[in-house]
């Protein structure tokens, strides 16, 4: 089966700065593919390239086997934008019924069934919404006529616990049927439960790509433990996989590449009073590995 | 024509208030008239204008100001009506694709199955279908008013005349608005050049009325195009009707190419 989505040599410059460089992507039909990376580091503008809003500088891309500018491949796609840019003017249901008449038109009950989903008002306007509201009407708006490929850029920012929740739910159930993914975010454990594989983005350059499994096992995690007295770090030096520890008072920091067993087991002969795991920080655990 | 339909569904409200501004303005005009029939103070103060002003106020030398195509094509259609129309026209261009850009809303419709000159091509008639609108509420305040108060000498069909030829070059600044907002993708440059070329029309048609040096740059002027007949008594002209449509195309045909061959510049 040919890729969803096929990049080579994908490049984009404005003036002298390289937002995209050099990027090959292949993403797999049925897949769901997580760009990582901090802000600025080109996931926003690979996405337009996907969509023909940015035109390469070099290179190609092709989306469900042609070019993007193709109407009908992108009759084919729903999106997400970080910036939802919708009409304050509008009613949700203003909005999804004129995007999805853009799009030929969709099934009604296919978005009485996300707006419910979502507890979505669909009679008030963009403009009296909150944030998390807005969020809803973008994600209703890609989800709806169950287009094969979904790009989702930041899909759960601004989403409460639950609606992420709820939203990754429906990202399995459309992947389940058939449905191609390609979303970004800066938070490694929401795209760890949720993608096959990561390609990781440091000033447009792909600079780390595979399964989760295999970032996993090269990703770094900082554990804080917090001690019922000073304790001496030597011996955590020493355990496998650790590269770093810090002392402060009675918490003991270790930097940790890969499993945490060995100090988990260490850690277990002390009187642990509070043990953090900082592994949500993309910056933290996977740009150190690239700087 | 989804794109064409919405743009008139969000703009309807605004459309009804110039609508409204229009035939205040309009009425206030053709109302005044029975004060003004055959004074002849009015024709004096126009004579002691210099030319320049004489030329802004499309007045001409052998149809007095006191009569009822003098008094119009002063009051009506050389000034009110083509400022009127000319600002809401700006306005609509640079929200045709400039400012929709800026503010991200054409981000959405324009990642769906529709082709960046379809959507463009729609919002641009779309804002043309409603600069033509509220012309032909401004014809029609005109003409029915004028009927009651009994203007003489001017029939519905030269105000209509007179109206198409004022359209006609509020769409041209219509045109220039779109096309410079498409080839940029921002409000701000699409409302400066189309005012630009408004204002610096408007200065050289005085100008060029009152010093000599300056008359064959008049040619340049669209204001001139639109003044240089009263078309209420005149017969029409292809510089006052045919001109600046030819020329709203070719702006509008270079801003799509543009439009078609750039990146979109989204929030």
């Amino acid at each position: 089966m040919p890729s969803a989505i096929v990049t080579r040599g994908l490049t984009k410059r404005f003036g002298d700065v390289t937002a995209v460089d050099d990027l090959d992507l292949d993403v797999a039909p049925g897949q769901v593919f997580g760009f990582l990376g901090p802000n600025g580091a080109g996931k926003t503008t690979t996405i337009r390239l996907l969509l023909d809003i940015l035109r390469p500088t070099a290179g190609t891309v092709e989306v469900l086997g042609s070019s993007p500018r193709d109407t009908a491949v992108r009759a084919r796609i729903g999106f997400l934008p970080a910036e939802l840019g919708l009409d304050p003017r509008h009613t949700a249901t203003d909005t999804i019924t004129y995007l999805g008449a853009l799009r030929g038109g969709f099934e009604p009950g296919d978005v009485q069934h996300l707006l419910e989903r979502f507890d979505l008002d669909p009679t008030r306007r963009i403009g009296e919404l909150s944030t998390g509201n807005r969020r809803k009407v973008g994600v209703v708006q890609a989800f709806v006529g169950r287009p094969e490929l979904l790009i989702l850029d930041e899909p759960t920012a601004g989403l409460d616990p639950l609606l992420q929740h709820e939203l990754l739910g429906l990202i399995r159930e459309r992947v389940a049927a058939g449905a191609t993914v390609v979303l970004s975010s800066h938070i490694l454990p929401e795209v760890e439960r949720i993608a096959d594989r990561i390609g990781i983005l440091r000033r447009g350059r792909l600079v780390a790509h595979g399964t989760v499994e295999e970032m996993r096992a090269s990703a770094r995690q900082r554990i804080d433990l917090h001690l019922g007295a000073p304790a001496d770090p030597a011996p955590f030096r020493d355990l496998p996989g650790v590269i770093g520890v810090d002392v402060e008072g009675a918490v003991l920091t270790v930097t940790v590449e890969g499993s945490v067993d060995a100090v988990v087991k260490a850690a277990a002969q002390l009187e642990v009073h509070r043990l953090i795991s900082h592994d949500a920080d993309l910056e933290n655990v996977f740009l150190e590995l690239y700087r | 024509m989804i794109a064409l339909s919405r743009l008139l569904a969000d703009r309807r409200r605004d459309a009804f208030g110039w609508a409204i501004g229009t035939i205040a303005g309009v009425a206030a005009v053709v109302g005044l008239w029975p004060s003004v029939e055959g004074n002849q103070d009015i024709e004096q103060i126009v004579e002691d204008l210099p030319p320049s002003l004489r030329a802004l106020l499309g007045s001409q030398a052998d149809i007095p100001l006191s009569s009822a195509p003098g008094y119009l094509q002063a009051r009506l259609f050389s000034t009110l009506l083509p400022i009127l129309l000319i600002v809401y026209a700006i306005s609509l261009g640079a929200r045709a694709i400039g400012a929709a850009e800026e503010d991200g809303t054409l981000q959405l419709p324009m990642t769906g199955p529709i082709t960046r000159r379809r959507i463009a091509l729609e919002r641009i008639a779309g804002s043309t279908v409603l600069l033509v609108a509220v012309g032909a509420v401004g014809w029609a305040t005109a003409a029915g008013l004028g009927a009651l108060v009994g203007l003489p000498d001017v029939g519905a069909a030269r105000m209509a005349l007179a109206t198409l030829a004022v359209a006609g070059l509020a769409l041209l600044h219509l045109a220039i608005a779109a096309a410079v907002g498409a080839a940029t993708g921002r409000r701000g440059p699409a409302v400066t050049t189309a005012s630009a070329v408004a204002v610096g029309g408007f200065v050289l048609h005085g100008l060029a009325a009152s010093a000599e040096a300056l008359r064959p740059a008049r040619a340049l002027s669209p204001w001139w195009w639109l003044l240089d007949r009263n078309l209420l008594v005149q017969d029409p002209t292809f510089l006052a009707l045919g001109l600046p449509p030819i020329l709203a195309t070719i702006a509008l045909l270079l801003g799509l190419a543009t439009f078609e061959r750039r990146d979109l510049r989204f929030p």
